[in-house]
């Protein structure tokens, strides 16, 4: 083939602008740190990449909402346990007051603590997470214990923690306070104090002990809520794991081998200038003296 | 019995020769970068002999012609592949931007704004009673439908893009066609004396060499000299007639511009252009093919997001007990919702309590039938909220096969598939340009080592005619000046 210096230049440029495309293919993939910055780059690749990239931000989403429901229930769990504090105190005051041999001015005495106690259980029912009323069910925005009148309901407010999961996270003051009747054992039990009966007191110890299983049964629900919540905290984390690594296999760059791609072209990038350099140089003119 | 004065003839025509030689030569070395030329040289022959009794005795040398160095073939092979560089060319360069407008992947596209819709709703199942849950589900709303709004525009402004580009590019085809109808008369002109417009050609096959790459041409050569042009079927250039191509824009929907057959004495369209190949093909598939898919898809998208949400949404109890109200409202009449039809509902923006988060009303069943309680719905109650949150993942696309997920990334994916097949043919055909471009080269390309070898050789040659010149004349001078004294 007859060589012309125009074929020489030409190819000298042609493969200059295509190392030098090459060589931005792979910095630009080092400096972004992704393989794929493009659909076409890797269709396939892309396909997955967004698939995961969408399921590990819904896994931090659920991961927050198992994050708050643990706020949630802990917090539960600790005013449960003030109220049961609460309750043990009254048991106490109300087997001491059931004593036949003490005086009209001990129980009264004993009547007045209880009444203390109640008042402080009475905020309890009234606990706020933040600005909502934990044992109102739904209806956070309200008292739940108003003035001797319930205004809860015993509607659970689900949290989803996957996809289609969910799990109730709220104990309501129906299963803690009404069912067993707190506030009315509570008020006969001042009452039998002050009247000084001790039959009825002696009776008494009985649903103050019941409120008492109650609240202890209560407890065992929300640790099994935490339960659940902590073993699906750890599944997500396992799951976020998997889709990080996923997601690195799909679209990160595999920076030793980049770079050794990248100094590769580069040695190509020098070589074609090197040579350009000495073929466009020369003509038979250069030696027609 | 020889002429005295013959010799001096053989000699005048080498040095005459030599002269035009070295004109090609220098003709050569000062259109080596032309773009188009062609190489040319001296095609010699020696010149009529004449008889004696001796035999026949040459007379020196004579120019046949000055000869065009080229390969038809090679012609012929480059249009077909200009047309087809010509249309990858455009098709992944459309596709680029397509990528660009889709921008994935990224913190900004349609797939995350997605995303961040859906997780908003998560939020307001932790936050019904609040302003923040609200006010994050009503942003990332709007959020979303501006993605939409400006994606169907950006594909709009790209489809107006194409027909300005088209438009343009018309304008190139009409200015071609005056030009080879130009050259074609210069050259029938020029040729009628029977030699060949060397440089004329070059001209014309250049500019007919950027035709091909536009669009797709038919070339043949007539008698004369002069060629045709048509364009799928339809003349362009006839060596009696010309044509012009005009373009008919359409603004509401760039798709239904035409390009047509224009007489523009008589003010009248002939037809449409067949475009079959070239940058007009490819922008032309683009507009119509490409761009319309994805357009489409992303307003498939935008209608099922939007109905499936206000399904729900419908079915839900704002904080004050509202229900049946959408989400999503139309921009316009409709009928559907689209990418470029679909905003939240200005109703909840100006009052957020309207936002469905609750599932059922607070009823007192103490009384039959149950009349509505106060308040309304509990102001915790996120249960309809969670219900929403969970479109995301449900089989809505596709006839039900397919999450909004898997239909998106499937179609990022498809984008892909079509950019990497365009950028794979243009790699493909730019390289077989390239080869074609340096065999085309060797050659019609000037050589420079050739020429300036050429020019020694004329340049020796000249100077022993001028020897053989200089012989002669001693030769004369003896025979005049100094043989035989005797007439002095």
């Amino acid at each position: 083939m007859r060589v012309t210096n125009n074929v020489l230049i030409n190819n000298i440029k042609n493969n200059l602008s295509r190392n030098i495309r090459a060589m931005e293919v792979i910095q630009n993939q080092l400096t972004s740190g992704r393989r794929i910055t493009r659909p076409s780059e890797d269709p396939t690749g892309i396909t997955e990449s967004l698939r995961i990239s969408s399921r590990l931000r819904e896994n931090a989403g659920f991961k927050q909402n198992v994050q708050d429901a643990l706020g949630w229930a802990s917090f539960t769990d600790e005013t449960l346990g003030g109220l049961n504090s609460a309750l043990q105190r009254v048991y106490e005051l109300t087997v001491e007051g059931a004593n036949a041999t003490y005086e009209k001015e001990e129980r009264n005495a004993i009547a007045a603590e209880i009444e203390q106690i109640k008042s402080e259980i009475e905020s309890i029912a009234n606990t706020t997470f933040g600005d909502r009323y934990i044992f109102g069910g739904t209806n956070t925005k309200v008292k739940p214990y108003d003035e001797g009148t319930w205004h809860h309901n015993s509607a659970s407010i689900n949290y989803g923690i996957g996809v289609g999961v969910e799990i109730p996270i709220n104990r309501t003051a129906e299963e803690v306070f009404v069912q067993t009747d707190v506030f009315g054992t509570l008020d006969k039990i001042i009452t039998h104090l002050e009247n000084g009966d001790v039959a009825a007191l002696s009776k008494d110890i009985e649903p103050i002990q019941a409120a008492l299983n109650q609240v202890a049964e209560v407890r065992v629900r929300v640790g099994a809520t935490v339960n659940r919540l902590e073993f699906t905290k750890n599944r997500l984390d396992g799951q976020e794991i998997n889709y990080a690594t996923m997601q690195s296999e799909v679209d990160g760059v595999d920076t030793a081998w980049a770079i050794m791609q990248l100094k590769d072209q580069e040695n190509v990038y020098r070589t074609t200038l090197a040579v350009g350099a000495r073929i466009i140089m020369p003509t038979l003119v250069d030696f027609l003296r | 019995m020889r002429s005295t004065f013959s010799g001096l003839n053989t000699g005048y025509s080498a040095l005459a020769a030599n002269q035009r030689a070295l004109d090609i030569t220098g003709h050569n070395v000062a259109n080596a970068n032309t773009e188009g030329y062609t190489r040319q040289d001296i095609v010699l022959q020696p010149a009529r002999a004449i008889k004696s009794i001796e035999g026949y005795v040459g007379t020196g040398v004579e120019i046949v012609e000055f000869r065009r160095i080229r390969d038809q073939f090679l012609d012929i092979q480059m249009r077909t592949e200009n047309k087809a560089l010509g249309e990858w060319d455009i098709k992944s360069n459309i596709l680029g931007k397509l990528e660009v407008i889709f921008n994935e992947p990224s913190d900004t596209s349609l797939s995350t704004v997605l995303d961040n819709f859906w997780d908003s709703w998560q939020l307001l199942v932790k936050n019904p009673e609040g302003i923040t849950g609200r006010t994050a589900v009503m942003q990332s709303g709007q959020n979303l439908a501006n993605t939409l709004n400006e994606l169907d525009q950006q594909f709009f402004e790209l489809q107006s893009d194409i027909n300005n580009s088209l438009q343009a590019k018309v304008g190139e085809i009409n200015t071609y066609a005056h030009q080879i109808w130009d050259v074609n008369q210069q050259i029938i002109k020029a040729e009628s004396g029977g030699q060949k417009a060397n440089d004329l050609r070059d001209r014309r096959d250049l500019i007919v060499e950027k035709l091909a790459k536009i669009v797709n041409i038919d070339v043949v050569e007539e008698q004369f000299g002069a060629i045709n042009v048509s364009i799928g079927g339809g003349f362009l250039v006839s060596p009696k007639t010309i044509s012009e191509v005009k373009f008919i824009d359409h603004y509401a929907d760039p798709s239904l511009a035409q390009i047509v057959w224009y007489d523009s004495l008589a003010d009248e369209q002939r037809g449409n252009l067949n475009i079959n190949g070239g940058e007009m093909k490819g922008y032309t598939d683009s507009r119509d093919d490409v761009i319309t898919i994805y357009r489409e898809k992303i307003a498939e998208l935008a209608k099922v997001v939007a109905e499936e949400v206000n399904k729900q949404h419908q079915a839900g109890y704002g904080l004050e007990g509202s229900t049946g109200i959408d989400f999503f409202t139309m921009r316009d009449a409709g009928p559907d919702f689209s990418a470029s039809n679909i905003r939240v509902n200005q109703e909840i923006i100006d009052n957020l309590n309207l936002l469905a988060a609750a599932g059922e009303l607070n009823l007192d069943t103490s009384v039959d039938p149950p009349v509505l309680a106060d308040p309304p719905v509990f102001a915790g109650d996120g249960a309809n909220a969670l219900l929403i949150a969970g479109i995301k993942n449900k089989m809505t696309m596709s006839g039900g096969v397919a999450s909004f997920e898997d239909f998106y990334s499937s179609m990022v994916g498809q984008l892909g598939i079509q950019g990497q097949e365009a950028n794979f043919m243009l790699e493909n055909r730019t390289v077989l340009m390239e080869q074609l471009n340096n065999r085309r080269d060797a050659v019609s390309g000037v050589s420079l080592d050739e020429e300036m070898t050429n020019m020694i050789r004329f340049q020796h040659s000249y100077s022993a005619a001028a020897r053989i010149i200089n012989a002669m004349d001693e030769m004369l001078d003896l025979i005049i000046n100094r043989l035989g004294l005797v007439g002095r």
